[in-house]
């Protein structure tokens, strides 16, 4: 708000329309958050990240969810993800469930390929991508076992259409995410091909608008979702070339807001913290694109405000008995708990090699302790740019598959050694 | 509308009571199938007895692939207990194929968008939804009322992403561009700060009269800085304004754009859209002085007026071409 009077227009028109209003119910909201540190810089290190109390709250959820969930009985997978993800940013281990989540997770594999949304649901790339993830963060043997790779490649292969993009199921839709699901699941299981991919990096390259962001499909507003989604999938595809970079960063640089700190979805759109996340990744791939073999004189860190944005996450998105959410207001939920947390996460870790095949950087993560350890990793300053307390640090997370980085390794090193 | 036989009952004015379905005798020869969920499931769901059985006899006609009448309500019933069961829409679809044919007086395309717009109107934001919509408007071959259908939920909720682009898809389409700007028009007027609104306007026109033309130029770089002057710091004109320019034509051609911005520099002081554009403006004029102007302009951008992005403004002042 501060902004938005420090300007008189030419009438008296200026503050009107439901843009205003919604952000100032907002802004308002935020301002009680952010108080405390206005009045008293030093108190930043009174502003803790609830790790016990997320860890419990993600554990209950683990256990059993209540009837209103019912709403996500076709995202079972997706539950499980958000859930041992977010989990797994905060260092706890979910190891000794390992074999519960393998079988829960097989339920929901179908016998012709690809993971539904719940047992005796149809195959669908969103689900089977959250399915495959999760069994990277559990990461074991077993896991990686579980996928029926070939009926999972003629699944893929089944979702292709001729304009380069994929249906989400059997006659689904079509959009971005589907393009970045099938994408992601391919490369993960070694199954990627040029004719799988074929037409894919020029479809992704209409969505992106004159804004610089990308949309939907081609034509749609730019979206931190799907810009997200299109520029991980280029990342993968090492077609990046389609885009133009500069329009893109800088789109996605005006996405982060002076006053409420967090990013927004869209241009005159509201702060959410799961695009802390969709729009904060954004930065670390763009920087690999920039910068594919970072040395000494790279900058350090991503071209965005890393500090604020973990301000909101830490003082407005937290909610004090466990989880997070959208925004003050609102209720916690597993999307916004793992997106908020992976969002913190890109904020806090200024060294994020990205390489999508097994490297010597990535490997190096493997020759430490094979176990999962739980201990918070003390890093050294300069890879970490901190709001608050060291014990806010939460792991690091690979900006192209919100899995921890050394996860993405493991699980590569046995798909690709097939 | 009409409302197929097959419709819930939403506008009685009491709701009826949910009747199990082992209590109905016209289900009595149907068994149910429990889900499988495992023995020890991860964030299991504590399901009503009435989702949960309903979702087990929905299982039952998907695995005999029963495409009857009861088939109809019995997806009708599980949609409206999840409407984002995809596999239920799946379903659906199939059981109205079969039924379409064997008594097209009862089941058609027409009725079948009559529950279809009910249920958007209950869930706008259901991916499911407005899928199903488009296959049916895509059979019907009649995007007659999509036009106001769409107008209607943007009424509601003027920046819904899927109701945008489902408009975009029809108008496309079946090519419904007249009237497309003036709703626009309309719907900046009542809120310039749509940037959805701003989006259509810039698929309108390239994919109409495009904006190769000097007069649609002219006109589009005037319609936003009009807007501009209402409200400077409102973002959505200036993206606009340099979507104009991405096309690869040159600001030198139309030098209003940086006669106005320095008139604007003056005025607004403390916008930083204003000094923004501007350094885009001098980076291309690509003199040294120029390039020295959008270096202190990203200077000044990075240590006052736009303090939040310092370092992408850092990166633009050092990568200056």
């Amino acid at each position: 708000v501060a902004r938005m009077s420090s300007q008189d227009g030419d009438d008296d028109e200026e503050w009107e329309g439901q843009t205003v209003e919604d952000q100032e119910e907002v802004t308002q909201k935020l301002d009680r958050c952010y108080a405390a540190l206005r009045r008293d810089a030093s108190k930043e290190n009174d502003v803790h990240l609830f790790r016990e109390e997320h860890i419990a709250w993600l554990w209950r959820g683990f256990s059993g969810l209540p009837s209103g969930y019912s709403s996500l009985d076709a995202s079972r997978p997706w539950l499980c993800y958000w859930t041992i993800q977010a989990l797994d940013l905060l260092g706890e281990s979910t190891a000794r469930r390992a074999s519960q989540i393998v079988g829960f997770l097989n339920k929901c594999q179908d016998t012709e390929g690809g993971f539904t949304g719940g047992p005796g649901q149809l195959p669908h790339l969103a689900t089977t991508y959250s399915a495959v993830l999760a069994l990277l963060v559990v990461g074991t043997e077993e896991a990686y076992k579980s996928i029926d790779r070939e009926k999972m490649s003629l699944f893929l292969h089944r979702r292709k259409c001729a304009n380069g993009g994929f249906t989400m199921h059997d006659s689904g839709e079509q959009d971005v995410r589907s393009m970045y699901t099938a994408i992601v699941v391919a490369k993960l299981l070694n199954l990627l091909t040029p004719e799988l991919v074929a037409g894919s990096a020029e479809w992704l390259a209409q969505c992106q608008t004159y804004e610089g962001g990308l949309g939907g499909c081609p034509g749609n507003e730019a979206h931190g979702g799907y810009t997200f989604c299109g520029v991980a999938a280029l990342v993968i595809l090492g077609r990046t070339d389609v885009l133009d970079m500069p329009r893109l960063l800088r789109w996605v640089a005006n996405r982060q807001m002076e006053d409420d700190r967090g990013f927004q979805g869209r241009t005159n759109k509201l702060v959410d913290s799961c695009y802390s996340f969709w729009q904060g990744a954004v930065f670390p791939l763009l920087s690999y694109v920039m910068h594919p073999e970072p040395d000494s004189h790279t900058p350090s860190g991503w071209l965005f405000d890393q500090r604020a944005l973990q301000q909101y996450v830490l003082m407005c998105a937290q909610h004090a008995q466990g989880g997070l959410r959208d925004k003050p207001g609102k209720g916690c939920d597993y999307y916004h708990t793992c997106y908020a947390l992976a969002g913190l996460s890109v904020a806090q870790h200024n060294d994020l090699v990205i390489t999508p095949e097994p490297s010597p950087y990535i490997d190096k993560h493997l020759d430490g302790n094979e176990e999962e350890d739980d201990d918070v990793v003390s890093v050294s300053s300069s890879s970490v740019t901190l709001f608050g307390p060291t014990e806010n640090v939460v792991e690091a997370t690979h900006p192209v598959y919100n899995v921890r980085p050394e996860k993405v390794a493991r699980a590569m090193r046995y798909f690709y050694s097939l | 509308l009409t409302r197929a036989p097959s419709m819930s009952d939403d506008e009685a004015p009491k709701k009826k009571e949910w009747v199990p379905f082992s209590k109905r005798p016209e289900w009595s020869d149907v068994v149910p199938t429990p889900q499988d969920d495992g023995p020890n499931p991860v964030c299991p769901i504590a399901y009503s007895d009435q989702f949960r059985e309903t979702m087990d006899y929905f299982r039952t006609i998907l695995k005999t692939n029963e495409l009857s009448p009861r088939a109809l309500d019995l997806v009708t019933e599980a949609i409206k207990l999840n409407s984002a069961n995809y596999t239920a829409w799946y379903f659906r679809r199939k059981v109205l194929a079969a039924l379409f044919e064997k008594d097209p007086a009862t089941y058609n395309y027409r009725k079948e968008l009559g529950y279809v717009d009910g249920m958007c109107r209950g869930s706008p934001k259901n991916y499911q939804l407005w899928y199903h919509r488009r296959l049916v408007v895509e059979q019907l071959n009649d995007p007659s009322e999509e036009i106001p259908f769409t107008a209607e939920m943007l009424e509601e909720d003027a920046k819904n992403y899927h109701a945008w682009a489902h408009r975009q898809w029809v108008v496309e389409t079946y090519k419904l561009w007249d009237g497309e700007l003036p709703f626009v028009d309309h719907l900046l007027r009542e809120d310039m700060r749509n940037n959805s609104a701003w989006n259509q306007r810039f698929f309108v026109i390239s994919k109409t009269t495009g904006y190769a033309s000097k007069e649609v130029m002219a006109r589009e770089i005037e319609c936003a800085f009009s807007y501009i002057r209402k409200a400077p710091n409102n973002e959505s004109p200036w993206a606009y304004l340099r979507g104009l320019f991405v096309s690869g034509v040159k600001f030198s051609e139309y030098p209003q754009v940086k006669d106005t911005c320095l008139e604007f520099s003056g005025k607004y002081v403390a916008c930083p859209h204003v000094v923004s554009l501007l350094v885009d403006i001098y980076e291309q004029e690509g003199t040294p002085e120029s390039k020295e102007n959008a270096a202190a302009l990203c200077v000044k951008l990075a240590t006052t007026m736009d303090v939040i992005r310092q370092k992408y403004w850092r990166y633009r002042e050092k990568n200056l071409h």
